[in-house]
């Protein structure tokens, strides 16, 4: 017993008892510490499996797998650091505060000599390297666990104590073990992280091309490609130009290094099939091969469609914008320049411009012949206005120049020149023009006192026998003086009336326009289109002396309230005739008069009924069937067509019903 | 041997006091004033109370608080109390810690069982920054709600905050073994799902140590289907049938509830230093599982425990020669979170714990209560016991 440290007299046998019990007691103890040693390291790895296998979290693995390794091997702290040696990252750590956490990425050096052999390092510290930052940590032993998939190495795993225990032999036998499967779980978390972050990204795409899918507006489309580009490639920063005309025009661009040189950048070509759409530069693009530049090439793919379609959509709304046989835009863009003009306060002159007898044209030299004629003016018109200047066809055989920037005298200068340039076209029949000029603000602030004005002028220019220009309001024209002063009350009250009313001036004017087609259809000559003109557009001139509580009305009217409406026929006659427009007085005055006697103010019947007036009323009512109204939506041209067909004959005139529906097969009316 | 000088710093420094008058406000009151003794409190000093959750605990806290002056009042609800002088089993029991040179940051929150880690992490935060840190030495002293969900969550996250450098100690509170609702105390309100966090700042030493004393007594079983603090299975058999089989005796049918049958009988959890990590059976499912205070993972081995007045007062001995060790001095003062379930294995010997590490630590001022779960880190675990005794030694 001696030799067991213990001190027993011979012959004591109490005493050698208790030594006894004590020595068997303290192996006891012993036993089942080793007992308890065995049996945790016998299961640490099936809990380490347990635990982070359940989960397929990239942070929950780390979180997890740092907190059960300190625990199963009685650390005090774990790290989980990944990537290369030369940078790695701490992505789970336990024992450790989140300040004493170096950010970013740092190099461990020295591990890569120390598991070449053997993806565990154990030993004191000091004798194994141990991060200066854990310094305050006071490790006396650490674990180094490379963390191993296959011969790939996904970073470091490090367990700390600050107790006196060293780990054990077994316990790298067992770290290693361990290592290899908590890379595995972190492989798989990291897998399923980026498949996670491969479907939203699939996703945002998905948004992102419906909504795409869903734009028509080049810039529009352009921008969304742009910022597309840098939230999703990533890209720093995103360009992209569309080809115009063969040369390259910057669309939009996205990125805080949008708006510098393009040095480094790299172009990639945005191509439908066989077709050039343009091209999207980057600064420093993905690898090729990887898996960001695969999604540049999608992402572009996806992009040249939605620009292709929104260049389409460019070209086609182009094309709707001007006639188709001459090029020049068209009555609609017209009206809005105007309106835009109008509104910007800026001085400038509208030129009406009308050929002189080209009903004739196309009666003695065919249709063909007649088409050439509006070419040949517009082409004529087109090459002799001034740069800036804008010319429009807006009717049959009328067209508009806006000259901006022009007070009526220089505006006469430019127009004059423009008739001289369409009268020395060579062509089979000689072809004149006769032009109405009107300035703003010199002749009319509004829209449409302004056409009135230019229209009057015109009107004044074929009455003096065509070929000429005629300033709106000027004496040295040969023309009426009390028809001048008419004009200019004319344009006063059309003025006056826009301010009550400003739907019902654009009402008249979409009736002038489609009456026109219609009358010329019918095979009125020029004369009579002048006055069905200057009538159509004054036809409701006479509701200046309804009240506008009963115009604006939004219930039935009452019989009083009918009485009242029902004169302004009457009203409208007797001013136009105040100002000598006799022949378009009386077509204003029977405008409501129906074809069967039902109408008003007189009940005249057929015949009886102006021609024009019968023209205006059919044009009055396709007009106002068609526009939306705030207590019923418009029908559409067809629809509206119908309608006054079921009329024919009993409100409307057939004849004229039927020349409507020639030209709606035509396509020419379009209400403004 | 302790000079007299040494005895007049101990009677300084702390002091423990009792009560178990039947008012409320008297008791509180009773226990801070005999702590205090001829101490008179300053703001900086700490007061912990003890409390039966029988009491009209609004009125014991106004008691102790108006007894405790300008010093924090902290603590808890227990299934019991204890100093050196008595063991208060419906009473109420106050440690006087005086701030010395020493500081004490308080906080007190209510638990949110969907973040338990979160919560103790910015409570001990809070702590910490109350404190200070103008001290070399620290350590966190832990009070929470004997029914949080998963203890081990508030040690992870007391951990965030005391990384490994600093230790860990405490206990959960109790409710005379009701298991219905237990109550903390801290900045002059009570919660009763609460959190209280003391960080300790002290320019001297400070140790942490636990024991408990079981030794095994079943044979291993492998934890083969477990869900949070639920075992369903044991070696592939349902939980509670191998756990009964194997703590040697059934369970009597008596009105106790299955959790105090069960509470001399807890499991171990071998660890890598040779020890075993206790657990309490606290309950069990219909469908056969066992309900213990803490999750517990699959393919960890568990075993039957058990023990007697010998060796659970040798484990509270090795607790108090370890604390001793780290210490590195003399030691002044010691808080006690000694489990419940030592209760009834004590016996007539329960007084014997708190003057054994009293002595052991050479005759210090040492008392504390009951828990219902125990909080001890100093390294190389989570710090979460059960059936174990706890010291924090000042």
């Amino acid at each position: 017993m001696e030799g067991d440290g213990l001190s027993v007299e011979p012959g004591d046998t109490r005493a050698e008892l208790q030594a006894e019990n004590a020595e068997l007691r303290a192996r006891l103890a012993s036993a089942e510490r080793y007992t308890a040693q065995t049996l945790a390291r016998a299961t640490r790895l099936s809990q380490v499996i347990s635990v982070i296998g359940g989960d397929a979290d990239f942070d929950t693995v780390v979180e997890r797998a740092a907190v059960e390794m300190t625990e199963l091997f009685s650390a005090d702290v774990a790290l989980l650091m990944l990537g290369h040696d030369e940078a790695v990252r701490v992505e789970g750590h336990w024992g450790l505060r989140t300040h004493d956490v170096p950010e970013g990425r740092f190099a461990l050096s020295g591990l890569e000599r120390l598991t070449a052999l053997e993806p565990v390092a154990i030993g004191a510290a000091g004798e194994l390297p141990v991060p200066t930052w854990l310094a305050a940590y006071d490790a006396k032993h650490v674990a180094w666990i490379r963390l191993l998939v296959g011969e790939e190495s996904l970073g470091m795993m490090l367990l700390v104590r600050r107790g006196a225990e060293p780990f054990e032999r077994s316990d790298a036998k067992e770290l290693r073990a361990i290592g290899y499967r908590i890379a595995l779980a972190i492989e798989n978390s990291l897998l399923h992280r980026r498949m996670q972050r491969q479907l939203e990204r699939l996703t945002r795409i998905q948004e992102i091309t419906t909504r795409l899918a869903g734009m028509l507006e080049l810039e529009a489309v352009g921008e969304c490609v742009a910022a597309m580009l840098v939230a999703e490639v990533p890209a720093r920063a995103s360009r992209v130009l569309i080809d115009r005309d063969g040369e390259l025009v910057l669309l939009a661009s996205s990125g805080d290094e949008a708006g510098g040189d393009d040095a480094g950048w790299e172009r990639f070509a945005l191509e439908t099939p066989g077709k050039p759409v343009g091209v999207v530069a980057v600064p420093d693009p993905p690898t090729p091969g990887t898996g960001e530049h695969e999604l540049l090439l999608h992402l572009l793919g996806i992009a040249a469609l939605a620009i292709d379609k929104a260049l389409l959509y460019e070209r086609s709304r182009e094309q709707a914008r001007r006639d188709s046989l001459t090029g020049l835009l068209g009555h609609r863009v017209f009206h809005e320049q105007l309106s835009e003009l109008s509104a910007a306060n800026e001085p400038f002159s509208i030129a009406l411009v009308d050929i002189d007898d080209f009903k004739q044209i196309n009666d003695l030299c065919g249709h063909q012949r007649g088409d050439d004629a509006l070419r040949l003016v517009a082409d004529a018109l087109r090459t002799s206005m001034r740069s800036g200047d804008t010319v429009f066809r807006i009717g049959g055989e009328e067209f508009c120049v806006i000259l901006h920037g022009l007070g009526h005298a220089d505006a006469f200068d430019v127009a004059e020149r423009l008739r001289l340039e369409v009268a020395d076209v060579v062509a089979a029949l000689p072809l004149t023009v006769s032009l109405g000029v009107a300035s703003y603000p010199t002749h009319a602030l509004r829209r449409e006192e302004l056409m009135a004005q230019a229209d009057a002028a015109l009107y004044r220019s074929k009455h003096a026998g065509k070929n000429r220009t005629t300033i709106a309001g000027l004496e040295d024209v040969r023309a009426d003086p009390g028809l001048d002063l008419g004009s200019q009350r004319l344009g006063q009250l059309v003025s006056h009336l826009h301010e009550r009313e400003p739907d019902t001036i654009a009402h008249c004017a979409e009736v002038a326009t489609v009456a026109v087609e219609i009358a010329r259809r019918l095979g009125l000559d020029d004369e009579r289109l002048a006055d069905l003109r200057t009538a159509a557009r004054l036809h409701d001139i006479g509701k200046i002396a309804v009240p506008v509580e009963i115009l604006k009305k939004p219930g039935a009217l009452t019989e009083e309230e009918f009485r009242i409406v029902r004169t302004h026929p009457v009203v409208g006659a007797e001013m136009l005739r105040a100002w000598r427009l006799h022949g378009p007085a009386r077509f204003v005055l029977e405008h409501h008069e129906h074809f069967d006697g039902s109408g008003y103010p007189a009940g005249l019947r057929g015949d009886e009924i102006a021609l024009e007036s019968r023209i205006i009323h059919v044009a009055d009512a396709f007009v106002a069937r068609t526009l939306d109204r705030p207590y019923r939506r418009g029908m559409d041209n067809d629809e509206a067509t119908v309608e006054l067909i079921r009329c024919g004959g009993t409100h409307f005139d057939p004849d004229v019903v039927d020349a409507l529906l020639a030209l709606q097969h035509s396509g020419v009316p379009q209400p403004v | 041997m302790k000079t007299e000088t040494q005895t007049l710093d101990r009677e300084r420094l702390a002091g423990f006091g009792h009560s178990s008058t039947a008012d409320a406000e008297t008791a509180g009151r009773e226990a801070v004033r005999m702590a205090l003794g001829e101490r008179i409190p300053e703001a900086g000093d700490l007061v912990l109370i003890f409390p039966s959750a029988a009491y009209d605990l609004e009125a014991l806290h106004q008691g102790a608080m108006e007894a405790a002056g300008p010093a924090s009042v902290v603590g808890c609800t227990t299934v019991g109390a204890f100093s050196l002088d008595a063991q208060v089993p419906s009473g109420c029991v106050a440690a006087f810690l005086s701030a010395d040179e020493a500081s004490f940051g308080v906080c007190h929150v209510e638990r949110d069982d969907s973040d338990i880690a979160g919560t103790t992490h910015r409570a001990a935060e809070l702590a910490r920054e109350r404190a200070g840190e103008r001290h070399p030495h620290s350590v966190l002293l832990l009070l929470c709600d004997g029914l949080t969900p998963d203890q081990r969550e508030v040690a992870r996250g007391a951990y965030e905050s005391t990384s490994a450098l600093i230790p860990l100690v405490g206990g959960a509170a109790g409710d005379d073994m009701h298991w219905t609702r237990t109550f903390t105390f801290g900045e002059g309100r009570i919660l009763g799902n609460g959190l209280v966090t003391v960080w300790i700042n002290s320019p001297t030493p400070m140790a942490v140590a636990v024991g408990h004393g079981y030794r095994p007594f079943g044979k291993p079983m492998l934890v083969t289907r477990a869900e949070g603090a639920v075992i369903h299975e044991l070696d592939g058999h349902p939980a509670l049938e191998a756990y009964l089989s194997e703590r040697g005796a059934a369970l009597k049918d008596d009105a106790r509830s299955f959790g105090e049958k069960c509470i001399i009988r807890p499991v171990g959890l071998p660890n890598a230093h040779g020890r075993y990590d206790l657990r309490q059976v606290h309950d069990s499912t219909p469908s056969g599982g066992i309900v213990l205070t803490t999750a517990v993972p699959e393919q960890t081995v568990v075993q039957v425990m058990a023990g007697d007045e010998d060796s659970l007062l040798a484990g509270a001995q090795e607790a108090a020669e370890t604390a001793l060790e780290r210490l590195g001095g003399s030691a002044r003062r010691a808080l006690v979170f000694s489990c419940c379930a030592r209760v009834p294995l004590l016996g007539e010997r329960l007084a014997d714990e708190v003057e054994l590490i009293s002595s052991t630590l050479g005759d210090v001022p040492a008392g504390g209560f009951y828990t219902c779960g125990e909080f001890g880190r100093v390294t190389g675990s989570t710090g979460i016991h059960n059936s174990t005794v706890a010291l924090l030694v000042l």
